[in-house]
């Protein structure tokens, strides 16, 4: 028998993500409406629901491993960003030692100065810090997903995904808050601003992903369990 | 009823889609039912997420069933309500007979 193939994609997103639904009795039900003439949007309308319900499930029992797990990867996410300001800074202080006073003096805090869009357009270095931040933050946001996926007693699926949930809704937030502020006196910067935050929105949960990859192997620790 | 798990109302269908099913129901015919039923469309999720909730409770019990070619190989996981939760169907379809009795906005079928 010929069996119409099912959304790659949607399969191994089910098979990453809804590992612990029940055997494969999910996945046959699955293919087995798809075989009825059911398209690739109900298809992954329907792998959505699953992982989602999944979720919800784990979250329902393990109520206190996600908030802790939770706490613990913002911490290293806001721990990784610390450290990712002071490599800025440490760039900074080599290449302007005199300058670096005057930042601290104006900003205050030695990585606000460097963070801050001022400084930026100061030093005409505004897409050398850019792509370092880029490089920085790429690295920041894998080795928090990496962390998700390992460090949790839970299925590390659920972590992930509600991580990357927190992430987007926090991203989301500031956004939208630091371009209200700066809509007041530049509404053209604040318009550029929000378009290259939803440009780079489905970056963070992708690179949270890759991460995590690991800790949803089949093979990683917790399945072995 | 105290101390007695208690039915939402995508459980409660779920319950009697599985009853009315009687014996091969599993998540595809569950949501067909309750499909046909509400004339909405049900997500398999929902299903699944339901019958875990209800088999948690001891209200229903899982068995997994023979694999089929058009499955994929994969068998089927067969769900039948336990003596504990037909006894709690029937307590609820009495409770919402009760309610519903002496309600003059609900006769005549208009809102």
């Amino acid at each position: 028998m010929t069996l119409k193939p099912a959304p790659r994609a949607a399969t191994w997103f089910l098979n990453r993500f809804g590992s612990n639904t029940e055997d494969e009795s999910v996945m046959g039900d699955l293919i087995e409406q798809y075989q009825r003439g059911r398209g690739s949007i109900w298809y992954w309308r329907q792998v959505l629901s699953i992982v989602f319900a999944a979720m919800v499930q784990d979250c329902r029992r393990n109520k206190w491993n996600v908030l802790v797990g939770l706490i613990h990867s913002w911490c290293v996410w806001g721990g990784l960003q610390i450290t990712a300001g002071i490599v800025l800074l440490a760039r900074f202080a080599i290449r302007h030692p005199v300058e670096l006073q005057r930042g601290i003096n104006v900003y205050g805090l030695p990585i606000l100065a460097l963070r801050s869009r001022g400084m930026n357009s100061t030093y005409e270095e505004g897409v050398e810090i850019m792509l370092l931040s880029l490089v920085l933050n790429t690295l920041v946001l894998i080795v928090t997903g990496f962390y998700c996926s390992r460090s949790t007693r839970m299925n590390p699926r659920t972590l992930l995904l509600v991580f990357m949930a927190s992430y987007l809704v926090a991203n989301i937030g500031t956004s939208l808050a630091i371009s209200a502020d700066i809509a007041r006196h530049a509404p053209n910067a604040a318009a550029f601003l929000l378009l290259r935050a939803l440009v780079a929105l489905p970056f963070a949960p992708a690179l949270i992903l890759i991460g995590g990859m690991r800790g949803l192997s089949p093979h990683s620790p917790y399945f072995k369990r | 009823m105290a101390g007695q798990p208690t039915l939402s109302n995508f459980e409660l269908m779920v319950m009697l889609a599985i009853i009315r099913i009687g014996d091969g129901a599993y998540g595809v015919s569950i949501s067909d039912e309750i499909e046909e039923t509400t004339g909405s469309e049900v997500l398999l999720g929902s299903v699944y997420d339901a019958v875990n909730r209800l088999e948690e409770k001891g209200l229903i019990e899982s068995s997994l069933g023979e694999a089929t070619p058009e499955r994929g190989g994969r068998a089927k996981r067969h769900f039948r309500t336990t003596s504990k939760g037909l006894r709690l169907v029937r307590e609820t379809q009495r409770s919402l007979v009760k309610l519903w009795k002496g309600l003059p906005q609900l006769k005549g079928g208009e809102a």
